[in-house]
């Protein structure tokens, strides 16, 4: 024994003369056999290995490139969405700004300099000086210094004029879109009405009338009388009440 | 191991060459039928390999090898009650010098037959192995006091069972045995 104090030296003596028996060559041979089969079984070889490494590494990319593909797509479409909405809210906003719209066809015209300068009280002679003076040379150049001094002051309140027209022009625009929606929302809630009135067991006559009098209250007679036409189709008995009527006709709805 | 567990299979053979005698020996000379033994040796070492992917480094490879030996020796002790080979004691008259080396290894093989199972595998573990006796209570799955006690018993057995062959001394036999039983009543006393 070799880690106990021991003192049977005889014994350890006597059995190492045993330590001879080795198992069978065949034996061998088969738990070799075995163990190598299981390690061509259980690990994969090295080129499978990086086959699968590849294959995830291209999946990973993939991923990556889809998902920013998408994304720029959604921006695309985003700023796409923006433009039309743009487009559609402010199209004369644009050919005001724009000096190559379609819309101001005073920018084509190669006369435009003088045509804004006679519109702005300026006098031909102004605009044709700087010419004169420079084929005048150098005497007269105080005379020049002065008269562009005189453009350049003139030239200030034309472009704060034409700042403020432009301006107006485009409250006017703002405001015409203003009215053009409004107008659109009032014959959708109109059509809303008369498609409430018409869709079935919804409405009853009562409710129809009390729609009338809310729009006669809100000043929409068209809606108030596409309504009453309604009611009178849907619910020819129903007595509407003189009031109604009375205001109805005095709009001009019956 | 480890490599053997990451595919290398050269690390396999060096690892087998180096343990497949004390293996084998530890095998059969617990079951004495040697075909047995033999098919118990290739089962150990199929099972070794199977699980060779849930050996970890903190163990001792030579414990957790020997500890799946124990358990397959165990499992064929449940199955076939061994059978104790018959061998006839020689007289003790025999005088020791006729005693060849080989009688020898014989009679020392024919006494270890006669051990209790659990004493004759503690013997064989120190024999065979370089684990200490924490580590074969690991294996065998025992106290660290019962593993010294099987051991004791296990020699002192030896002893006098070589003792009666006329091997050794009969004094020396007589005393180691007399220090066992000592040791045995002063336990049974406590």
């Amino acid at each position: 024994m070799k880690n106990e104090p021991s003192k049977d030296d005889f014994l350890d003596k006597l059995y190492a003369q045993k330590k001879h028996e080795q198992p069978p060559s065949e034996l061998d041979e088969q738990i070799r056999a075995r163990a190598l089969e299981h390690v061509d079984v259980s690990r994969p070889s090295s080129l499978f290995k990086w086959q699968r490494v590849l294959s995830v590494a291209a999946v990973m990319v993939l991923s990556v490139y889809l998902f920013f593909d998408v994304n720029d797509f959604r921006r695309e479409e985003a700023s796409e969405a923006l433009m039309d909405d743009y487009n559609l809210v402010v199209p004369s906003m644009r050919g005001v700004q724009n000096p190559s719209s379609a819309n101001d066809s005073r920018e084509l015209d190669p006369a435009r300099p003088s045509v804004l300068m006679a519109e702005h009280g300026l006098s031909e002679s102004a605009s044709a000086l700087p010419d004169e003076l420079s084929s005048k040379g150098s005497e007269i150049a105080p005379r020049l210094n002065s008269q562009q001094f005189a453009v350049s002051s003139e030239a200030e309140p034309l472009e704060r004029s034409r700042a403020k027209q432009e301006g107006d022009l485009i409250s006017e625009l703002v405001a015409r879109e203003s009215r053009e929606v409004t107008s659109k929302k009032s014959s959708l809630n109109k059509s809303q009405a008369i498609a409430e009135a018409l869709s079935g067991n919804a409405h009853s006559a009562e409710s129809t009338l009390a729609d009338i009098e809310r729009h006669l209250a809100k000043g929409e007679i068209d809606s108030a009388g596409d309504l009453y036409q309604v009611l009178k189709e849907r619910f020819p008995g129903f007595e509407v009440p003189d009031s109604v009527v009375e205001s109805l006709r005095k709009n001009g709805e019956l | 191991m480890l490599k053997y567990g990451e595919g290398d299979a050269r690390a396999f053979d060096t690892l087998y060459g180096r343990h497949k005698g004390p293996m084998y020996r530890y095998v059969v000379r617990q079951v004495t039928d040697l075909e047995l033994a033999n098919d118990l040796y290739q089962d150990l070492w199929g099972r070794i390999i199977r699980s060779s992917a849930a050996y970890k480094k903190s163990a001792k490879w030579t414990t957790w090898a020997y500890r799946i030996a124990h358990n397959l020796v165990i499992d064929h002790y449940r199955t076939f009650k061994p059978v104790e080979p018959e061998v006839e004691a020689i007289s003790s008259e025999t005088p020791p010098s006729l005693h060849e080396q080989k009688e020898l290894s014989q009679q020392l093989s024919h006494c270890m037959g006669k051990l209790p199972a659990v004493q004759r595998e503690v013997f064989l573990l120190t024999q065979e192995t370089d684990l200490n006796l924490s580590m074969i209570s690991e294996v065998v799955s025992v106290s660290h006091e019962a593993v010294k006690s099987r051991l004791r018993y296990a020699k002192s057995s030896l002893k006098d069972c070589l003792a009666r062959f006329g091997v050794i001394p009969t004094h020396s036999a007589r005393a180691s045995s007399s220090l066992s039983n000592n040791s045995a009543n002063s336990r049974r006393r406590t």
